[in-house]
């Protein structure tokens, strides 16, 4: 009987928030008067993706913050990967359900915006508990403005960032007379076809995300995103440069000096030297390393450059939700000043292996750090130069679909890069006719 | 009177008795699988991008769906996928199951080696194939320059080989369980038929074609939907191999539902997919039962 | 002649067997590998019993948390469903009523929904009931299965008809004629379908994952991604070493159960 009434009143609920769904889900505004101190005890929810290896820094990043602020508690949730996070984040919020702050790229959070799921952080950065000009502006600027949107509203900032470089056998390029990564895409594109011997394919493509192929896009001179937020028509035309970073990939797919892989295998491809350049982000590097096992040296370089010298930016924000209370907003805040203070970050770039810090001044006190990782040195040095993840509500479908399938399709022989490109173009389109922009 | 007045008790118990049997199971595939369903269909008529209010759409985001070639792609995709991993799987799995059926030396340890696939977890064992495949230098590849082949092909880089690579894996991964139906099936087919066809002097092959594949046909039937409904929901593998790459070549309808939610946020397409799906495979079940109602000996 | 067959068959065995435990067989080895030579082939094909792979990777995680709440999940889930599918299947082969074709059809119906498609509604009514971080919200919705009611039902259809007919001479009830006849008449059938929904249970993760949010709840599969795949790339001999002992236990279960269909299977003696 007890159950039958549950279910009943679970059955009339549900119908309940079907419709509260169908009216437009999670309608909570941002609280307006938020407390300006943290008083009682507060338990906050902290979801991110920092698995495996991570989990002991992030670990040790909540225990320093418990130590300066003993009245809250952060409770540390973790998922493997975007792949987990992305589901597990949406449902959450559909359901009313969210955490209090999240780990998230930008372009997801262009959604979780628009239905007033996340806390403006302006109103914090401007608020008592604020940060000063001066904090503000040792923010990494490339960094900080992945987390602003249009409007000038901070919505996020990061935490667990890396910038592309490239990663390459430092002993098989001396072996082959090569002294010095290539620093242009014609030295690239060469030296590439050179080291290109015995059915051993230089430089392994692997498209888990766009971001090598965005790296590559940039120092062409491309910006996909228009000034509206609409697809930018130029960075796909014919002699644009899309195709121009397509058709250098092609051709040293053509000429046996690139092989396309999927997923992380890339990486054991380079370890056991079938592969002797790999893009990616520093905070592939303990991965890479751990691949070589000591049979070579690994070498970094920034990316070889064309019209300019660019890379991209790529890894995850901090976001708070609106669902929060107000003091669990205001602890969550606390916590995310903590994370991206010098120390936060600091603690997080040395121990993480990868990731880079988010504030110049950390930079500083990581000189002896670095020059024992020269990954995140190179990566560091190229930071200037990197582009932020763009975030329009097309971006998520375009990267990593409409412009991967563009890129597959030149490199397999479907299209030639320009035919694959205008047709990304089409569709890219259609997609933001369908979802919009901001 | 009182006869009517007590068939209408014997009714009422009756009915009391089956909802007695039938209510818990009901009760839970009701809550957690039909409810669903339904607010998903009910949602799908929305149009319901993630962070847009949603908009009463009709039949919109179905028009959507069927428009986008992508679709055709996957439906294309599934169904080949279905052919292959449901055809190879079951015919090699009758096989295995007849000779592990009869008393042989060592069959348990057959069994449990056969089985070890299925009992991996999903995540690894697709993770490890990844690894079997890669162009050159993986096991596949590594196998085939020991017989001789080129052995540099790019099986799941490739848009020919992306989708029967990951036939064979499905098929590796689900032999051991096929198999252990086929060879519950058996139970039920008596061996002392096979024995009195013996005295007849019927070879092994007319025992097999006269008695035993009729008497096993309700389990192939069986087999057949279960794992054409498996291979319809499949998703782990294609997810950890391809990413329903290259090209879309291995894009299933299953995929596109959750890609279409989870990674674009298209809640809406994505039901509608979704709700596609259901039809399909609903349509495609009902056909087989059609198509074999006549093949089948039930025995009664 | 007979020797040939068998032969013939040991053949087919050994091949079609050996191609499915080799890559296995390969990644176990690899397991074992120190890092130097991991992925050389054929190198990799010798272990060389370097066990710090499979300690570093058990320091990582709490696994026999996550190994516990699964056994209780699995377990939990396989003896519900397996109730109350039993209960169905029966009403569905020998109890006469109005509309059951429909409502079987209906039941075969839940079999081919897209998980996918309704993990958000699911996800809502799973916090309605407040069943967030639990154990239930990963038992109860698989508590009765499209699946097994159909295999049950199959098997029940397919006893012989002296076995039907044994219950009318006896005037057992419908209770007993279930609990003293069919069910001991399909145990091989309920051991496969058991094995079934545990490994249905055990091999979840999409759903889990999205219901629980703490270690103390999380079934293996979700602590095992964790480690399978992070953000930046694969560490190959810690997804080896932990798929390792995330597989053995359960064959070592499956091993016993089909033992139990073998032995139901010697024992029920279904004569024709």
């Amino acid at each position: 009987m007890h159950t039958t009434t549950r279910t009943l009143s679970g059955a009339m609920a549900l119908v309940a928030v079907g419709s509260l769904l169908l009216a437009g889900c999670g309608q909570a505004t941002p609280k307006a008067s938020a407390p300006t101190s943290l008083k009682g005890p507060v338990t906050i929810t902290f979801w991110n993706e920092m698995t495996g290896p991570y989990q002991p820094v992030v670990t040790a990043e909540i225990n320093a913050f418990h130590k300066l602020h003993p009245n809250v508690t952060v409770q540390d949730v973790v998922v493997s990967n975007d792949a987990a996070l992305r589901p597990k984040l949406f449902s959450a919020i559909v359901a009313g359900d969210p955490p209090t702050v999240s780990e998230m790229n930008p372009p997801w959070a262009t959604g979780f915006i628009s239905s007033h799921a996340l806390v403006p952080l302006s109103t914090f950065i401007r608020g008592p508990q604020g940060l000063s000009s001066a904090q503000l502006h040792d923010f990494y600027p490339s960094m900080l403005n992945g987390g602003k949107w249009p409007d000038g509203t901070q919505y996020l900032v990061p935490f667990n960032l890396s910038a592309n470089i490239m990663f390459y056998n430092k002993t098989a390029f001396q072996a082959a007379g090569i002294t010095h990564f290539p620093t242009t895409w014609t030295g690239f594109y060469n030296d590439a076809l050179k080291l290109s011997t015995n059915g051993r394919k230089a430089f392994a493509i692997t498209l888990v995300h766009s971001y090598p192929f965005l790296a590559f896009f940039y120092e062409a001179g491309g910006h996909f995103v228009g000034p509206k937020g609409q697809p930018n028509a130029a960075a796909f035309a014919p002699n644009g440069p899309a195709v121009k970073a397509l058709t250098l990939w092609t051709n040293m797919v053509d000429h046996n000096a690139a092989v396309l892989t999927s997923g992380y295998a890339s990486d054991t491809l380079f370890g056991n030297g079938s592969s002797l350049i790999l893009e990616a982000t520093s905070a592939a590097s303990p991965y890479l390393k751990q691949a070589a096992a000591g049979r070579f040296t690994i070498g970094t370089a920034p990316m070889p450059s064309d019209l300019t010298s660019a890379t991209a930016l790529f890894g995850g924000y901090l976001g708070i939700f609106s669902k929060a209370t107000p003091a669990q907003q205001l602890a969550a805040w606390e916590f995310v000043k903590f994370l991206t203070s010098t120390q936060g970050t600091v603690l997080w770039a040395e121990h993480s292996q990868g990731y880079l810090p988010v504030r110049k001044s950390a930079k500083d006190l990581m000189t002896s750090y670095l020059s024992a990782h020269p990954a995140q040195a190179t990566a560091l040095a190229a930071l200037s130069d990197a582009k932020p993840e763009d975030k329009p509500a097309w971006w998520s479908q375009f990267s990593n679909q409409i412009l991967i399938n563009a890129i597959d399709a030149a490199l397999l022989h479907k299209m030639s890069p320009a035919a694959a490109m205008h047709q990304a173009y089409q569709q890219v389109i259609q997609e933001q006719a369908q979802t919009g922009d901001y | 009177m009182t006869l009517i007045k007590d068939r209408h008790t014997l009714q009422t118990l009756n009915g009391v008795k089956v909802a007695l049997f039938i209510i818990p199971a009901l009760i839970v595939l009701g809550i957690f699988w039909v409810l669903p369903l339904i607010m998903g269909l009910i949602f799908s008529l929305f149009h319901w991008n993630f962070g847009q209010n949603p908009v009463w759409a009709g039949w919109h985001e179905y028009q959507l769906v069927i428009s986008s070639s992508l679709f055709w792609q996957s439906l294309l995709n599934t169904i080949l996928f279905a052919l292959g991993v449901v055809g190879v799987g079951t015919a090699l799995a009758i096989v295995l199951a007849l000779i592990l059926y009869q008393e042989i030396a060592g069959k348990g340890l057959f069994r449990t080696l056969l089985f070890i696939p299925y009992v991996m977890p999903l995540v690894a064992s697709s993770t490890i194939w990844l690894w079997i495949y890669q162009p050159g230098v993986g096991l596949l590849d590594r196998m085939l320059q020991l017989v001789g082949l080129p052995g540099s092909t790019s099986w799941v880089q490739n848009t020919t080989w992306a989708l029967p690579a990951i036939i064979l894996f499905t098929i590796w991964y689900s032999l051991g369980f096929t198999t252990l139906l086929f060879l519950a099936g058996l139970t039920t087919v008596s061996p002392e038929l096979g024995e009195a066809a013996l005295i007849d002097g019927a070879s092994p092959w007319m025992r097999f074609r006269r008695i035993t594949w009729p008497l096993l046909s309700p389990t192939t039937l069986f087999v057949i939907i279960v794992n054409t409904i498996g291979v319809f929901q499949s998703f782990t593998q294609i997810f950890e191999l391809t990413r329903g790459g290259p090209l879309g070549a291995t894009t299933t309808l299953t995929y596109l539902v959750y890609e279409d939610a989870f990674q674009y946020f298209h809640f809406g397409t994505s039901l509608a997919t979704g709700v596609l799906l259901f039809i399909v495979v609903a349509g495609i079940t009902a056909l087989q039962f059609l198509v074999s109602r006549r093949a089948i000996n039930y025995g009664d | 002649m007979r020797t040939l067959s068998q032969t013939v068959k040991y053949g087919i065995l050994i091949i079609v067997v050996g191609l499915t435990i080799f890559p296995i067989w390969w990644i176990f080895s690899t397991s074992l590998e120190t890092l130097q030579s991991a992925f050389q082939f054929p190198a990799g094909l010798i272990p060389h019993g370097d066990w710090q792979n499979y300690l570093a990777a058990w320091k990582l995680a709490p696994w026999l948390r996550f190994f516990g709440n699964s056994m209780l999940i699995s377990i939990t889930t396989v003896l519900l469903a397996l109730f109350t599918s039993t209960l169905a299947a029966f009403a569905f082969t020998f109890l006469a009523w109005r509309g059951r074709e429909w409502v079987f059809a209906g039941v075969l119906g839940t079999m081919m929904v897209p998980f996918e498609a309704i993990l958000v509604p699911d996800y809502l009514i799973i916090r309605q009931f407040g069943w967030i971080n639990t154990y239930t919200a990963q038992i109860i919705p698989f508590a009765a299965s499209g699946f097994a009611i159909f295999f049950l039902r199959q098997f029940m259809r397919s006893l012989p008809v002296e076995i039907r007919d044994a219950a009318h001479i006896d005037g057992a009830s419908d209770w007993g004629y279930l609990w003293h006849i069919v069910v001991p008449n399909i145990r091989a059938a309920l051991a496969t379908v058991g094995i079934y929904l545990f490994l249905l249970s055990w091999n979840a993760f999409l759903w889990p994952l999205v219901v629980t949010t703490t270690a103390n709840r999380q079934p293996i599969q979700v602590g095992l991604a964790n480690f399978v795949q992070t953000a930046n790339g694969t560490d190959w001999t810690v997804v080896a070493a932990a798929a390792g002992f995330v597989t053995l236990p359960v064959l070592v279960l499956y091993f016993v159960a089909q033992k139990q269909i073998t032995d139901a299977i010697a024992r029920t003696g279904l004569k024709g």
